[in-house]
Protein backbone atom coordinates (compact mmCIF):
# COMPACT_ATOMS: atom_id res chain seq x y z
CA UNK A 1 0.00 0.00 0.00
CA UNK A 2 1.38 3.37 -0.95
CA UNK A 3 2.24 5.58 2.42
CA UNK A 4 0.70 8.91 2.36
CA UNK A 5 3.20 11.79 1.75
CA UNK A 6 1.19 14.66 3.38
CA UNK A 7 -0.63 15.00 6.43
CA UNK A 8 -3.79 16.16 4.31
CA UNK A 9 -3.80 12.70 2.52
CA UNK A 10 -3.39 10.82 5.53
CA UNK A 11 -6.61 12.72 7.44
CA UNK A 12 -8.57 11.90 3.97
CA UNK A 13 -7.67 8.23 4.33
CA UNK A 14 -8.90 8.25 8.15
CA UNK A 15 -11.82 10.27 7.47
CA UNK A 16 -12.78 7.74 4.56
CA UNK A 17 -12.06 4.82 7.13
CA UNK A 18 -14.36 6.18 9.45
CA UNK A 19 -16.56 7.17 6.99
CA UNK A 20 -17.23 4.22 5.23
CA UNK A 21 -18.20 2.42 8.50
CA UNK A 22 -20.97 4.97 9.09
CA UNK A 23 -24.82 4.42 7.70
CA UNK A 24 -24.65 6.36 4.57
CA UNK A 25 -27.33 9.58 6.38
CA UNK A 26 -24.25 10.52 8.57
CA UNK A 27 -21.45 9.82 7.05
CA UNK A 28 -21.12 12.89 4.99
CA UNK A 29 -21.94 15.04 7.70
CA UNK A 30 -19.62 13.17 10.20
CA UNK A 31 -16.67 13.55 7.98
CA UNK A 32 -17.22 17.06 7.64
CA UNK A 33 -17.27 17.46 11.39
CA UNK A 34 -14.23 15.64 12.17
CA UNK A 35 -12.80 17.08 9.51
CA UNK A 36 -13.38 20.20 11.21
CA UNK A 37 -12.38 18.97 14.62
CA UNK A 38 -8.79 17.40 13.08
CA UNK A 39 -8.26 21.08 11.85
CA UNK A 40 -8.90 22.75 14.96
CA UNK A 41 -6.76 20.19 16.52
CA UNK A 42 -3.65 20.62 14.24
CA UNK A 43 -4.18 24.41 14.78
CA UNK A 44 -3.90 23.80 18.37
CA UNK A 45 -0.52 22.03 18.10
CA UNK A 46 1.03 23.57 15.66
CA UNK A 47 0.18 26.92 15.70
CA UNK A 48 1.12 28.74 12.58
CA UNK A 49 2.99 26.22 10.85
CA UNK A 50 2.69 23.69 8.84
CA UNK A 51 1.22 20.22 10.27
CA UNK A 52 3.74 17.47 9.67
CA UNK A 53 2.83 13.93 9.21
CA UNK A 54 3.64 12.89 12.62
CA UNK A 55 1.47 15.98 14.03
CA UNK A 56 -1.48 14.30 11.64
CA UNK A 57 -0.81 11.09 13.03
CA UNK A 58 0.06 11.49 16.58
CA UNK A 59 -3.39 13.35 16.33
CA UNK A 60 -5.43 10.68 14.52
CA UNK A 61 -3.99 8.04 16.89
CA UNK A 62 -5.91 10.06 19.82
CA UNK A 63 -9.05 9.97 18.37
CA UNK A 64 -8.65 5.83 17.82
CA UNK A 65 -8.38 3.80 15.05
CA UNK A 66 -11.01 4.77 12.18
CA UNK A 67 -13.32 1.21 13.89
CA UNK A 68 -13.18 2.48 17.15
CA UNK A 69 -14.31 5.80 16.47
CA UNK A 70 -17.00 4.93 13.81
CA UNK A 71 -18.42 2.20 16.51
CA UNK A 72 -19.07 5.31 19.17
CA UNK A 73 -21.43 6.55 16.21
CA UNK A 74 -23.59 3.88 16.31
CA UNK A 75 -24.15 2.55 19.47
CA UNK A 76 -25.53 -0.67 18.15
CA UNK A 77 -27.82 -2.01 20.44
CA UNK A 78 -27.23 -5.25 18.76
CA UNK A 79 -23.41 -5.31 19.59
CA UNK A 80 -23.73 -8.96 20.86
CA UNK A 81 -24.45 -12.22 19.38
CA UNK A 82 -26.03 -12.94 23.02
CA UNK A 83 -26.46 -10.37 25.43
CA UNK A 84 -26.53 -9.94 29.34
CA UNK A 85 -30.08 -11.08 29.90
CA UNK A 86 -29.89 -14.18 28.07
CA UNK A 87 -26.15 -15.43 28.79
CA UNK A 88 -27.08 -16.71 31.65
CA UNK A 89 -29.61 -19.13 30.17
CA UNK A 90 -27.26 -19.42 26.93
CA UNK A 91 -24.51 -21.01 29.65
CA UNK A 92 -26.40 -23.74 31.16
CA UNK A 93 -28.80 -24.90 28.11
CA UNK A 94 -25.45 -24.75 25.75
CA UNK A 95 -23.63 -27.15 28.59
CA UNK A 96 -26.67 -29.50 28.97
CA UNK A 97 -27.07 -30.12 25.26
CA UNK A 98 -23.04 -29.99 24.92
CA UNK A 99 -23.32 -33.13 27.67
CA UNK A 100 -26.01 -35.06 26.08
CA UNK A 101 -24.41 -34.58 22.37
CA UNK A 102 -21.52 -36.30 23.76
CA UNK A 103 -23.22 -38.45 26.24
CA UNK A 104 -25.28 -39.60 23.22
CA UNK A 105 -22.66 -39.79 20.62
CA UNK A 106 -20.24 -41.34 23.19
CA UNK A 107 -22.59 -44.56 23.92
CA UNK A 108 -23.54 -45.26 20.13
CA UNK A 109 -20.04 -44.85 19.46
CA UNK A 110 -19.21 -47.09 22.18
CA UNK A 111 -21.63 -49.70 21.08
CA UNK A 112 -21.16 -49.73 17.64
CA UNK A 113 -17.13 -51.13 18.68
CA UNK A 114 -18.59 -53.30 20.74
CA UNK A 115 -21.01 -55.31 18.78
CA UNK A 116 -18.89 -57.35 15.87
CA UNK A 117 -19.24 -55.57 12.20
CA UNK A 118 -17.56 -57.57 9.56
CA UNK A 119 -17.22 -54.09 7.30
CA UNK A 120 -15.93 -51.60 9.73
CA UNK A 121 -12.36 -52.14 11.62
CA UNK A 122 -12.54 -50.69 15.20
CA UNK A 123 -9.57 -48.15 14.57
CA UNK A 124 -12.32 -46.92 11.78
CA UNK A 125 -14.89 -46.59 14.46
CA UNK A 126 -12.61 -44.76 16.51
CA UNK A 127 -11.83 -42.00 13.69
CA UNK A 128 -15.36 -41.92 13.06
CA UNK A 129 -15.74 -41.35 16.85
CA UNK A 130 -13.90 -38.82 16.98
CA UNK A 131 -15.51 -36.92 13.75
CA UNK A 132 -18.61 -37.43 14.57
CA UNK A 133 -17.88 -35.77 18.59
CA UNK A 134 -16.53 -32.78 16.61
CA UNK A 135 -19.22 -32.31 14.47
CA UNK A 136 -21.94 -32.82 16.94
CA UNK A 137 -20.52 -30.51 19.95
CA UNK A 138 -20.06 -27.92 17.28
CA UNK A 139 -22.97 -28.54 15.51
CA UNK A 140 -24.99 -28.18 19.08
CA UNK A 141 -22.73 -25.31 19.85
CA UNK A 142 -23.94 -23.58 16.59
CA UNK A 143 -27.69 -24.67 16.85
CA UNK A 144 -28.01 -23.29 20.81
CA UNK A 145 -26.07 -19.61 19.42
CA UNK A 146 -28.56 -19.68 16.85
CA UNK A 147 -31.31 -19.88 18.61
CA UNK A 148 -30.37 -17.72 21.39
CA UNK A 149 -29.03 -15.33 18.66
CA UNK A 150 -32.67 -14.98 16.99
CA UNK A 151 -34.10 -14.15 20.37
CA UNK A 152 -31.55 -11.48 21.25
CA UNK A 153 -32.56 -10.02 17.62
CA UNK A 154 -36.37 -10.36 18.17
CA UNK A 155 -35.64 -8.35 21.40
CA UNK A 156 -37.67 -11.82 23.19
CA UNK A 157 -37.69 -11.38 26.91
CA UNK A 158 -36.80 -14.69 28.32
CA UNK A 159 -39.06 -14.11 31.05
CA UNK A 160 -42.49 -13.95 28.63
CA UNK A 161 -41.85 -17.97 28.60
CA UNK A 162 -40.91 -18.21 32.11
CA UNK A 163 -43.94 -18.14 34.66
CA UNK A 164 -43.93 -16.12 37.62
CA UNK A 165 -42.15 -13.14 36.00
CA UNK A 166 -44.52 -10.91 37.50
CA UNK A 167 -44.52 -10.89 40.98
CA UNK A 168 -48.47 -10.75 41.23
CA UNK A 169 -48.74 -13.81 39.09
CA UNK A 170 -46.43 -16.54 40.40
CA UNK A 171 -47.34 -19.96 40.34
CA UNK A 172 -48.01 -21.94 43.51
CA UNK A 173 -45.45 -24.39 44.75
CA UNK A 174 -45.70 -27.30 42.83
CA UNK A 175 -46.59 -30.27 44.90
CA UNK A 176 -44.11 -33.31 45.19
CA UNK A 177 -46.15 -35.58 42.00
CA UNK A 178 -46.21 -31.90 40.35
CA UNK A 179 -42.47 -30.99 39.60
CA UNK A 180 -40.38 -32.31 36.94
CA UNK A 181 -36.91 -33.22 38.11
CA UNK A 182 -34.49 -31.01 36.55
CA UNK A 183 -32.12 -34.37 35.58
CA UNK A 184 -35.13 -35.50 33.50
CA UNK A 185 -35.26 -33.75 30.31
CA UNK A 186 -31.66 -33.76 30.21
CA UNK A 187 -31.97 -37.55 30.14
CA UNK A 188 -34.62 -37.13 27.28
CA UNK A 189 -32.71 -35.18 25.48
CA UNK A 190 -29.65 -37.49 25.74
CA UNK A 191 -31.54 -40.55 24.58
CA UNK A 192 -33.33 -38.62 22.01
CA UNK A 193 -29.70 -38.06 20.85
CA UNK A 194 -28.47 -41.50 21.42
CA UNK A 195 -30.94 -42.56 19.16
CA UNK A 196 -30.30 -39.99 16.34
CA UNK A 197 -26.47 -41.10 16.56
CA UNK A 198 -27.86 -44.46 16.71
CA UNK A 199 -29.40 -44.27 13.18
CA UNK A 200 -27.28 -41.56 11.94
CA UNK A 201 -23.79 -43.67 12.07
CA UNK A 202 -24.39 -46.72 13.21
CA UNK A 203 -27.73 -48.20 11.26
CA UNK A 204 -26.01 -50.71 9.20
CA UNK A 205 -23.68 -51.88 12.36
CA UNK A 206 -26.27 -51.32 15.10
CA UNK A 207 -29.35 -52.47 13.92
CA UNK A 208 -28.57 -56.13 12.54
CA UNK A 209 -30.08 -60.00 12.79
CA UNK A 210 -27.27 -61.94 13.31
CA UNK A 211 -27.32 -65.16 12.41
CA UNK A 212 -24.64 -67.56 12.53
CA UNK A 213 -22.62 -64.60 12.14
CA UNK A 214 -23.83 -62.81 9.43
CA UNK A 215 -24.97 -59.86 9.75
CA UNK A 216 -28.15 -58.35 8.28
CA UNK A 217 -29.00 -54.56 8.43
CA UNK A 218 -32.17 -53.95 9.50
CA UNK A 219 -33.07 -50.86 7.55
CA UNK A 220 -31.11 -49.62 4.88
CA UNK A 221 -28.36 -46.98 5.25
CA UNK A 222 -29.09 -45.40 2.41
CA UNK A 223 -32.66 -44.37 2.78
CA UNK A 224 -31.96 -43.15 6.16
CA UNK A 225 -29.14 -41.40 5.01
CA UNK A 226 -31.38 -39.78 2.62
CA UNK A 227 -33.83 -38.76 4.81
CA UNK A 228 -31.63 -37.69 7.78
CA UNK A 229 -33.44 -34.42 7.92
CA UNK A 230 -36.62 -36.06 8.82
CA UNK A 231 -34.49 -37.78 11.87
CA UNK A 232 -33.39 -34.01 12.89
CA UNK A 233 -36.94 -32.77 13.16
CA UNK A 234 -38.22 -35.69 14.93
CA UNK A 235 -35.26 -34.63 17.13
CA UNK A 236 -35.80 -31.04 17.21
CA UNK A 237 -39.49 -31.46 17.84
CA UNK A 238 -39.04 -32.67 20.69
CA UNK A 239 -36.94 -29.87 22.07
CA UNK A 240 -40.09 -27.55 22.87
CA UNK A 241 -40.99 -30.24 25.23
CA UNK A 242 -37.41 -30.88 27.05
CA UNK A 243 -37.09 -27.03 27.02
CA UNK A 244 -39.85 -26.44 28.74
CA UNK A 245 -39.51 -29.06 31.56
CA UNK A 246 -36.52 -27.59 32.38
CA UNK A 247 -37.41 -24.30 32.56
CA UNK A 248 -40.95 -24.26 34.42
CA UNK A 249 -39.49 -27.83 36.34
CA UNK A 250 -43.70 -28.57 36.68
CA UNK A 251 -46.88 -30.05 35.05
CA UNK A 252 -48.99 -27.44 33.55
CA UNK A 253 -51.60 -27.33 30.99
CA UNK A 254 -49.20 -25.69 28.58
CA UNK A 255 -46.71 -28.45 29.31
CA UNK A 256 -49.40 -30.51 27.77
CA UNK A 257 -50.08 -28.59 25.13
CA UNK A 258 -46.72 -28.69 23.52
CA UNK A 259 -46.25 -32.00 24.70
CA UNK A 260 -49.69 -32.93 22.34
CA UNK A 261 -48.40 -30.83 19.45
CA UNK A 262 -44.77 -32.15 19.98
CA UNK A 263 -45.97 -35.83 19.65
CA UNK A 264 -48.11 -35.14 17.25
CA UNK A 265 -45.64 -33.94 14.89
CA UNK A 266 -43.23 -36.77 15.67
CA UNK A 267 -45.88 -39.44 15.13
CA UNK A 268 -46.45 -37.91 11.70
CA UNK A 269 -42.75 -37.95 11.09
CA UNK A 270 -42.41 -41.49 12.35
CA UNK A 271 -45.56 -42.95 10.05
CA UNK A 272 -43.54 -40.80 6.95
CA UNK A 273 -40.16 -42.04 7.69
CA UNK A 274 -41.38 -45.64 8.36
CA UNK A 275 -43.29 -46.05 5.16
CA UNK A 276 -40.56 -44.86 2.60
CA UNK A 277 -39.78 -47.65 0.36
CA UNK A 278 -37.00 -49.39 0.74
CA UNK A 279 -36.33 -48.39 4.55
CA UNK A 280 -36.57 -52.12 5.63
CA UNK A 281 -33.99 -54.44 4.26
CA UNK A 282 -35.82 -57.06 2.40
CA UNK A 283 -33.26 -59.39 2.94
CA UNK A 284 -33.88 -59.16 7.06
CA UNK A 285 -37.10 -59.81 6.46
CA UNK A 286 -37.01 -62.80 4.55
CA UNK A 287 -34.13 -64.20 6.52
CA UNK A 288 -36.15 -63.87 9.98
CA UNK A 289 -39.18 -65.44 7.96
CA UNK A 290 -37.45 -68.68 6.71
CA UNK A 291 -35.56 -68.68 10.51
CA UNK A 292 -38.82 -69.20 12.19
CA UNK A 293 -40.37 -70.98 9.74
CA UNK A 294 -37.93 -73.75 9.89
CA UNK A 295 -38.71 -73.55 13.75
CA UNK A 296 -42.04 -73.69 13.10
CA UNK A 297 -42.67 -70.61 15.21
CA UNK A 298 -44.08 -68.72 12.25
CA UNK A 299 -47.62 -68.12 13.11
CA UNK A 300 -50.20 -66.11 11.21
CA UNK A 301 -50.09 -63.01 13.56
CA UNK A 302 -46.08 -63.15 13.45
CA UNK A 303 -46.07 -63.47 9.52
CA UNK A 304 -48.43 -60.57 9.72
CA UNK A 305 -46.56 -58.45 11.74
CA UNK A 306 -42.75 -59.77 9.36
CA UNK A 307 -44.96 -58.65 6.45
CA UNK A 308 -45.99 -55.25 7.96
CA UNK A 309 -42.72 -54.51 9.59
CA UNK A 310 -42.87 -50.60 8.91
CA UNK A 311 -46.58 -50.44 10.01
CA UNK A 312 -45.81 -52.51 13.40
CA UNK A 313 -43.05 -50.20 13.74
CA UNK A 314 -45.00 -47.06 13.43
CA UNK A 315 -48.13 -48.49 15.64
CA UNK A 316 -45.39 -48.99 18.48
CA UNK A 317 -44.06 -45.56 18.22
CA UNK A 318 -47.29 -44.02 18.25
CA UNK A 319 -48.45 -46.19 21.14
CA UNK A 320 -45.74 -44.34 23.09
CA UNK A 321 -46.16 -41.57 22.10
CA UNK A 322 -50.36 -41.17 22.85
CA UNK A 323 -49.31 -42.88 26.21
CA UNK A 324 -46.45 -40.11 26.97
CA UNK A 325 -48.71 -37.31 26.14
CA UNK A 326 -51.73 -38.90 27.71
CA UNK A 327 -49.40 -38.91 31.09
CA UNK A 328 -48.87 -35.71 30.68
CA UNK A 329 -52.05 -34.52 29.94
CA UNK A 330 -53.33 -36.48 33.10
CA UNK A 331 -50.53 -35.19 35.39
CA UNK A 332 -51.55 -31.54 33.82
CA UNK A 333 -55.22 -31.42 34.99
CA UNK A 334 -54.72 -33.07 38.26
CA UNK A 335 -52.48 -30.31 38.78
CA UNK A 336 -54.59 -27.72 37.61
CA UNK A 337 -57.66 -29.08 39.00
CA UNK A 338 -55.28 -29.16 42.84
CA UNK A 339 -54.33 -25.36 42.17
CA UNK A 340 -57.15 -23.71 40.29
CA UNK A 341 -54.71 -20.18 41.39
CA UNK A 342 -52.44 -21.61 39.17
CA UNK A 343 -51.18 -19.07 36.50
CA UNK A 344 -51.40 -20.25 32.92
CA UNK A 345 -48.80 -18.81 30.48
CA UNK A 346 -51.10 -16.35 27.98
CA UNK A 347 -48.71 -17.45 25.53
CA UNK A 348 -50.30 -20.93 24.66
CA UNK B 1 -1.61 -2.77 37.75
CA UNK B 2 -4.99 -4.69 38.35
CA UNK B 3 -5.97 -1.92 41.02
CA UNK B 4 -5.31 1.01 39.19
CA UNK B 5 -7.61 -0.57 36.04
CA UNK B 6 -10.31 -1.30 38.34
CA UNK B 7 -9.90 2.43 39.29
CA UNK B 8 -9.84 3.30 36.52
CA UNK B 9 -13.05 1.96 35.63
CA UNK B 10 -14.88 2.90 38.55
CA UNK B 11 -13.67 6.79 37.42
CA UNK B 12 -15.25 6.37 33.58
CA UNK B 13 -18.22 4.84 35.15
CA UNK B 14 -18.62 7.95 37.46
CA UNK B 15 -17.84 10.41 34.52
CA UNK B 16 -19.64 8.50 32.04
CA UNK B 17 -23.35 9.53 33.71
CA UNK B 18 -22.37 12.95 34.56
CA UNK B 19 -20.54 13.66 31.48
CA UNK B 20 -23.76 14.34 29.75
CA UNK B 21 -25.47 16.52 32.31
CA UNK B 22 -22.08 18.96 31.99
CA UNK B 23 -22.28 18.96 28.10
CA UNK B 24 -26.08 20.61 27.97
CA UNK B 25 -25.16 22.81 30.93
CA UNK B 26 -22.58 24.34 28.38
CA UNK B 27 -24.50 24.55 25.65
CA UNK B 28 -27.06 27.52 26.27
CA UNK B 29 -25.33 29.32 23.89
CA UNK B 30 -24.63 27.08 20.98
CA UNK B 31 -20.99 26.08 20.75
CA UNK B 32 -18.82 23.82 18.32
CA UNK B 33 -17.83 20.31 19.30
CA UNK B 34 -13.92 21.93 19.73
CA UNK B 35 -15.29 24.67 21.89
CA UNK B 36 -16.92 22.82 23.93
CA UNK B 37 -13.80 20.08 24.54
CA UNK B 38 -11.98 23.60 25.80
CA UNK B 39 -14.64 24.87 27.79
CA UNK B 40 -14.88 21.64 29.64
CA UNK B 41 -11.19 21.25 30.22
CA UNK B 42 -10.89 24.62 31.59
CA UNK B 43 -13.67 23.86 33.89
CA UNK B 44 -11.68 20.74 34.98
CA UNK B 45 -13.88 18.11 33.24
CA UNK B 46 -11.47 16.71 30.48
CA UNK B 47 -12.72 14.95 27.47
CA UNK B 48 -11.94 13.16 24.24
CA UNK B 49 -13.19 14.62 20.98
CA UNK B 50 -13.56 10.67 20.22
CA UNK B 51 -16.07 10.54 23.30
CA UNK B 52 -17.90 13.87 22.73
CA UNK B 53 -18.56 14.53 19.14
CA UNK B 54 -20.32 11.15 19.11
CA UNK B 55 -22.09 11.96 22.44
CA UNK B 56 -22.90 15.42 20.47
CA UNK B 57 -25.02 13.49 17.92
CA UNK B 58 -26.31 11.19 20.13
CA UNK B 59 -27.83 13.30 22.41
CA UNK B 60 -28.83 15.75 18.86
CA UNK B 61 -31.07 12.43 17.47
CA UNK B 62 -32.75 12.23 21.26
CA UNK B 63 -34.04 15.61 20.13
CA UNK B 64 -31.83 17.42 23.06
CA UNK B 65 -29.59 19.26 21.18
CA UNK B 66 -29.99 21.03 17.52
CA UNK B 67 -27.69 21.90 15.62
CA UNK B 68 -26.35 24.22 12.34
CA UNK B 69 -23.42 24.95 10.43
CA UNK B 70 -21.67 27.97 10.09
CA UNK B 71 -20.08 28.43 6.63
CA UNK B 72 -19.29 31.98 7.32
CA UNK B 73 -15.55 31.75 9.18
CA UNK B 74 -12.80 30.34 7.49
CA UNK B 75 -13.99 26.86 8.29
CA UNK B 76 -17.01 25.31 8.35
CA UNK B 77 -18.06 24.73 11.77
CA UNK B 78 -21.23 22.69 13.55
CA UNK B 79 -23.05 24.74 16.73
CA UNK B 80 -24.75 22.43 19.00
CA UNK B 81 -27.41 24.02 21.58
CA UNK B 82 -30.00 23.01 23.97
CA UNK B 83 -33.82 22.28 22.28
CA UNK B 84 -36.88 23.20 24.87
CA UNK B 85 -37.05 19.64 25.70
CA UNK B 86 -32.97 19.29 26.53
CA UNK B 87 -33.42 22.47 29.02
CA UNK B 88 -36.44 20.57 30.58
CA UNK B 89 -34.49 17.66 31.07
CA UNK B 90 -31.04 19.35 31.99
CA UNK B 91 -33.32 21.50 34.62
CA UNK B 92 -34.49 17.81 36.26
CA UNK B 93 -31.21 16.05 35.71
CA UNK B 94 -29.39 19.55 37.50
CA UNK B 95 -31.64 18.97 40.68
CA UNK B 96 -31.38 15.19 40.82
CA UNK B 97 -27.26 15.77 40.53
CA UNK B 98 -27.44 18.82 43.19
CA UNK B 99 -29.74 16.24 45.69
CA UNK B 100 -27.22 13.15 45.16
CA UNK B 101 -24.24 15.37 45.03
CA UNK B 102 -25.54 16.59 48.66
CA UNK B 103 -26.49 13.47 50.03
CA UNK B 104 -22.97 11.69 48.73
CA UNK B 105 -21.45 14.46 50.50
CA UNK B 106 -23.15 13.72 53.89
CA UNK B 107 -22.21 10.18 53.15
CA UNK B 108 -18.64 10.49 52.21
CA UNK B 109 -18.17 13.17 55.27
CA UNK B 110 -16.28 11.45 58.58
CA UNK B 111 -19.28 11.68 60.65
CA UNK B 112 -22.57 10.86 58.24
CA UNK B 113 -24.50 12.19 61.56
CA UNK B 114 -23.38 15.67 60.96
Amino acid sequence: MPQPTNPQELIERYLYAVGRRLPAKIRKETEKELRSLIDDLLEERCGESPPSESDAIEILTKLGTPAELAGKYIPDPFNYLIGPSYYRYYKTILAIVLASAAFGILVSSFLAILIPSDTTPWYQLLGNLFADLSIGLLAAVGAVTLVFALFERRGERLQAFTPGYEIANLPPVPKENERIPRHEPILEISISLFLLGIFFFFSDSLLVYIQDSHIIPIFSREVILNHRFLLCLAFLAGIPVELLKWIDGRYSLRLAAVVLVSNLANGLLSAYFFRLPGLINPEFQQTIETVLREKGALSPALEAVLQHWNLFLIAVICIGLAADAGVTLFRSLRSYALNKAEILSPQL
Amino acid sequence: MEKDELLAGMIQELRRGSLTLCVLSQLRCPAYGYQLITLLNQNGIPVEANTLYPLLRRLENQGLLQSFWDTQESKPRKYYSVTATGQEIYDTLRRYWIESAQAITRLLSPDPTQ
